[in-house]
């Protein structure tokens, strides 16, 4: 068993597939050896980290995600299992906070479904829509408004 | 009114619970409030917890989420904000992986083609027409001219024109440059047309039989014919600055061997010295005279003419000719493919078999044996060291150029698999079966066939595949295999099919006269 801590100073014991889903976690383990003592995660709440080993009891026995090579090219979002779905339907806040803790935990796949569920957020919006959706102002001038229109109309269907 | 008094007391109070008691007092109101004062709340609250993941999160992981986003609702993100704007096109990252992966290529090999200008110039131009996107991000500017030429060609819509074929009824090869079609006939013609306008440019005059074989390779066109010569020409000029006699009998097929660096992609990964072969550039004719000849590839600027004063009756013995090099024997019938890959030849003959050469010291290193009929055609897989090979007798060989096996069999065809492709590890066959096949990696299984009337010719560049067929020019998906569209119709031939990024040229047949068709799918169409 492995034991994490939160930054308010809530502790989780997780077995030790559990843990090494995350590959932040993982390293320290090898690095460190294993130990009594209970791994820090200052930049991870209690209420966040507790989504997160949901996550990875869940897929504990997932086998190991493969090192992508073309891990920029565009990738689809339509893919996301009914379990990950309904996992991650969670408000914004939490949303954000899982794609945080994934991103620092360095837990991938978690990170691919926090951002999936996002992109599947933007689709298909206006930007209009968009800056409602994420209560985002509209920061351009109408002059640079009007400038970046005509700099997309090619993706718009004719 | 007494409510109203207690109120601050009830706000104190709550400010003073612990996190789990605030909670459960909220439950306690809420599970007591109508459904009018719920939406109320709704609005209030659901802003608050709303969060601008692009802009908020470390950029890294937004980057990740426009990933998985598609090129319409990309464009979209980048109209929200400044911050958006930025995230999105600020990054040359973003859009040069979304450019690379929309071309089949490997972000490596990507840089490469980009670096040594392969890259066809044909796409760079049409910015011209159209909106033209300002040049926030290159890669995003490059990437939109690729997505609407796509599109076009997926819609049909193109800029298209349609002109009779001056040279000739029957077109037997047509090959494209940025700005000319040149096509080859049955009778003794090569013409040049303007590929924009479709006039005749030029006429390059001297063969005295049907040219069977063509070539461009910059200004130079190499070409073929029944009368037995191969000849060079000067594109700019029409002028034939060299015959080269020495094949008795109709040349069929020619290859041009540029220096290239000929080093397997393990061998380029170890970072092994560069290999370029052949050290000079060179042409293999193959002919129905079973033979086939080495020549050094002249330049018609920079070189001395050179053209025997004897007619085709009576050729010049191939030793005074000082660009023929040898002659590789041992076919014992027509040579009808021929194809190469550095000093490595590989030939295709009428007798079943096919013969791979080196070409410098002109020894016959394999003779690949197994078809049961004619060999028709050849396709090289340059970085596995693969023969792929169609014939008469229905199967598509694959061979080891290295150990001259045959390591695998493609069944499918009925009869003849006369045309062959490998572009972006694909291969596509067509044959006189009237089915276009689309193989994963030659060693796998294929997809789905397709069928249209029997197909005379075809191109593919990993993308989209042109085939024509009696009465039709099609257009498919190699990835998906689909069926797209008819390019033309309505036509009584087709004799072949050309294309770059942006235009495709059929050369047809229509009611007993021959048109070239030209469809431009980077200009704008005429309303």
């Amino acid at each position: 068993m492995v034991k994490l801590q939160s930054s308010d100073n809530e502790e989780f014991e997780v077995g030790k597939n559990v843990a090494v889903q995350s590959v932040l976690i993982k390293n320290l383990l090898e690095d460190l050896g294993e130990s009594e003592e209970a791994i820090p995660l200052p930049n991870v709440t209690g209420k966040v980290l507790k989504k997160v080993i949901e996550y990875c009891e869940h897929h504990k026995d997932d086998p190991p995600p493969l090192r992508d090579d073309y891990d920029d090219v565009p990738k689809r979002s339509d893919d996301i299992e009914p379990w990950d779905e309904k996992f991650i339907k969670v408000d914004q806040e939490l949303l954000f906070e899982i794609l945080l803790a994934s991103n620092y935990m360095d837990i991938k796949p978690l990170l691919d479904l926090g951002c999936k569920t996002v992109a599947n957020m933007i689709r298909g919006k206006t930007p209009d829509e968009i800056r409602k959706a994420f209560n985002i102002v509209d920061d351009f001038t109408p002059e640079e408004k009007e400038q970046i229109r005509k700099e997309n109309e090619w993706a718009e269907d004719r | 009114m007494a409510a109203l008094y207690s109120m601050p007391s009830i706000l104190t109070t709550y400010d003073q619970l612990p996190a789990n008691m605030q909670s459960f007092l909220l439950y306690q109101l809420l599970r007591r409030t109508p459904r009018p004062i719920l939406q109320f709340a709704t609005q209030t609250m659901l802003p608050v917890l709303q969060r601008d993941f692009v802009s908020e999160l470390p950029v890294e992981v937004s980057h990740h989420i426009l990933k998985f986003m598609d090129t319409r609702s990309l464009c979209r993100a980048s109209c929200v904000s400044r911050r958006w704007q930025d995230v999105v096109n600020g990054d040359a990252k973003v859009w040069r992986a979304r450019l690379s992966d929309a071309r089949v290529l490997p972000p490596a090999q990507m840089q490469c083609r980009r670096a040594d200008g392969a890259c066809d110039g044909a796409g760079g131009r049409v910015a011209a027409h159209g909106p033209v996107p300002v040049p926030t991000n290159a890669f995003k500017e490059e990437f939109a001219r690729d997505y609407v030429l796509d599109r076009n060609w997926h819609e049909g819509k193109c800029r298209h024109i349609s002109f009779v074929s001056e040279g000739g009824s029957v077109v037997t090869c047509v090959q494209l440059t940025d700005d000319y079609i040149i096509a080859g006939f049955d009778t003794k013609n090569i013409y040049v047309y303007d590929i924009t306008t479709g006039a005749t440019v030029r006429q390059l005059v001297g063969h005295e039989g049907g040219v069977w074989a063509l070539a461009v390779v910059g200004n130079t066109v190499i070409s073929g014919s029944t009368d037995r010569t191969v000849r060079i020409w000067d594109l700019e000029t029409g002028r034939c600055t060299h015959v080269f006699a020495g094949h008795s009998s109709t040349v069929r097929c020619l290859q041009v061997l540029l220096p290239t660096d000929t080093r397997t992609p393990l061998e380029r990964a170890r970072n092994e010295p560069v290999r370029y072969e052949p050290s000079e550039p060179l042409i293999v004719t193959g002919s129905r005279d079973t033979t086939l000849r080495v020549w050094k590839l002249p330049s018609p600027t920079k070189d001395t003419p050179y053209v025997p004063r004897t007619g085709a009756e009576m050729p010049p013995p191939p030793r005074t000719n000082p660009y023929f090099m040898r002659v590789l024997e041992g076919h014992t019938d027509s040579v009808r493919a021929v194809a190469g890959f550095g000093n490595l030849v590989v030939s295709g003959s009428y007798d079943f078999a096919i013969r791979v050469w080196n070409v410098v010291t002109g020894q016959c290193l394999h003779v690949l044996e197994g078809h049961t009929a004619k060999v028709y055609t050849l396709a090289l897989d340059t970085n596995l060291h693969l023969v792929i090979s169609g014939s008469l007798d229905g199967t598509i060989r694959v061979w080891d150029w290295d150990t001259g096996a045959c390591v695998r069999i493609l069944r499918g065809h009925l009869t003849l698999v006369g045309l062959l492709a490998l572009d972006h590890n694909t291969l596509v066959s067509a044959g006189a079966d009237a089915t276009l096949r689309v193989w994963d990696h030659p060693m796998q299984q294929p997809m789905p066939t397709h069928h249209t009337n029997a197909i005379t010719c075809f191109q593919h560049d990993g993308t989209k595949i042109v085939s024509g067929a009696d009465g039709t020019v099609k257009l498919w998906d190699v990835r998906t295999g689909a069926f797209v569209r008819d390019l033309l119709s309505g036509l009584s031939g087709v004799w072949q099919v050309r294309f770059d990024r942006r235009r495709c040229v059929a050369a047809v047949h229509r009611n007993d006269v021959s048109f070239f068709e030209v469809m431009d799918f980077g200009a704008e169409p005429e309303c």
